[in-house]
């Protein structure tokens, strides 16, 4: 018997950028090094920690003169954790040469009264756009659940040297099991005492080394609920001081949207309706710390090439990685098998392309976190189904030679 | 010694060629964005080392053989005085005084 296939996803040439595509990235993020001195049970970044070298500070040197001639305007650097780095504050400088501007992202624990004085010199106050420090909890006994101990009473120091030196400090909480009932908690400690302008959410997803600590680390579609319920009610409290980007409290909202766009009599929401996610791929690239050149750091097995070996220009535009993830947005939910029959395919987004990599290992299939029919019970969250992956594998990836 | 009044690129701004489109200039101390066109970007080039208005002036009725002098020094002005307040030029005398 004749084995039959499901009708390919449309794809374009993915060694063609969309047009309009700017010649360089305005952003990048940098993943300084793999090192850490904590190890957090649902870290995204724990696989490529143990699998690759640090570049040494020649290579990333080389790297900021690169993006500076191209015109990258700001750089985010992340690990690992950046302090373990003890050249640093050098490869800070060699960003400042290079005109352009940065941010952090830390967990805190590092971070010293030396740390205060050494931003002080040359322009690096003045280069800083935020220090983003990870807060999970409002007291050590469940902040320190998913980290080493003693980490949140660090953390919180270097929360709080920053704040009093006038820095310009964010926070970002990652929901997950053990603190989804400490949220009110951590939103008083980290507003009302800390006295912080608001902080950011996420949640801890099945990738890095929550794979190991999954059931214990990520949230049930209950804890969930819960979670998008409690931290709505907070923002509310709080004047709309808590942000999210993704997670539960942005569950929340896109969810919201639906059921009002649904109860107005509307067929779809403009921009939805397409594996559409969040367009990062569109302004920025990640490096990872080997100099490996990524379309997200979420998305770190999608080599786009390697720093000194590959043109960053030419990548940009032309890797069939990255452009495949542009393309997702081409890419109707109604061609997708798990979708086809939803009535609400026009008002979703299809999530996050690198939870969806991290969980399925495919680039075109949906994330069932985002899932309006799994959110309302009407759908489990499953794995996609065979057709579904074959579907995905026969739209993703081809070349102009190929067609 | 003259008192005439220099301009020049300030050396911290980078600026990137967007072709026919012209140029971006990007000031990472203000975090500031102005986009230039070709004919901005011709002066932007030209005053990479101090220039007097007149200067401009003269380059901008080189590059562009058209135009009128009268134009061409109101033209630079107008430049200056736009860039001015988002300090991507500095002002200086003639003898390097700022």
């Amino acid at each position: 018997m004749a084995q039959t296939y499901p009708e390919p996803l449309p794809m374009p040439d993915v060694t063609e950028p969309p047009p309009g595509l700017s010649r360089f990235p305005k952003s990048l993020d940098l993943s300084l090094t793999g090192r850490c001195n904590l190890k957090c049970r649902y870290c995204f970044y724990a696989d490529e920690m143990t699998a690759l070298n640090d570049m040494p500070a020649a290579r990333w040197h080389a790297l900021f003169e690169e993006l500076g001639k191209l015109g990258v305007q700001n750089v985010s650097l992340s690990g690992g954790e950046v302090f373990t780095r003890p050249d640093l504050f050098e490869l800070i400088d060699g960003i400042i040469a290079n005109k352009m501007r940065y941010g952090i992202l830390t967990n805190g624990t590092l971070i010293t009264e030396e740390t205060i004085k050494e931003f002080a010199k040359g322009k690096r106050r003045l280069r800083l756009d935020s220090i983003q420090v990870s807060i999970d909890g409002s007291c050590a006994e469940i902040h320190d659940q998913s980290r080493p101990p003693k980490s949140f009473d660090r953390a919180l120091r270097g929360l709080r040297l920053l704040k009093e030196a006038g820095f310009p400090v964010a926070v970002r909480v990652t929901v997950n099991r053990a603190n989804v009932n400490d949220l009110p908690n951590v939103a008083r400690l980290l507003i009302e005492d800390v006295g912080l302008p608001g902080f950011s959410t996420n949640e801890a997803e099945q990738m890095g080394s929550a794979r190991c600590y999954g059931e214990n680390v990520v949230l049930t579609n209950a804890e969930r609920k819960q979670a998008m319920e409690t931290l709505t009610n907070l923002n509310k409290k709080y004047n709309g001081r808590i942000s999210a980007t993704a997670g539960p409290l942005a569950a929340a909202a896109h969810f919201a949207e639906i059921e009002k766009a649904c109860a107005e009599g509307k067929t779809g929401i403009p921009g939805r309706g397409t594996l559409c996610s969040c367009g990062g791929v569109f302004t920025k690239l990640a490096i990872l710390h080997d100099g490996t050149i990524v379309p997200c750091n979420m998305l770190p097995k999608l080599v786009m090439g390697v720093f000194g070996h590959h043109s960053l220009a030419e990548v940009w535009r032309e890797s069939p990685a990255i452009n495949a993830v542009r393309y997702r947005r081409r890419i109707p939910l109604q061609s997708l098998p798990s979708c086809k029959d939803c009535s609400y395919a026009g008002f979703c987004a299809g999530g996050c392309p690198g939870s969806a990599m991290a969980r399925f290992g495919r680039l075109n299939v949906r994330d069932p976190l985002v899932c309006y029919r799994v959110f309302k019970g009407e759908e489990k969250d499953e794995p996609p189904s065979a057709e579904e992956l074959k579907a995905a594998d026969a739209g993703g990836g081809r070349t102009r030679q190929q067609r | 010694m003259s008192d005439a009044k220099t301009y020049r690129a300030n050396e911290v701004v980078s600026c990137v060629d967007e072709g026919e489109d012209g140029a971006m200039l990007y000031n990472p101390d203000k975090d500031d964005t102005i986009l230039l066109n070709p004919s901005g970007r011709a002066v932007w080039s030209f005053i990479t080392a101090p220039r007097t208005l007149d200067d401009i002036a003269g380059h901008l009725t080189t590059v562009y053989p058209g135009i009128a002098r009268e134009q061409a020094v109101h033209d630079a002005e107008e430049f200056i005085q736009s860039l001015l307040p988002d300090f991507i030029l500095v002002e200086q005398k003639t003898d390097g005084a700022v």
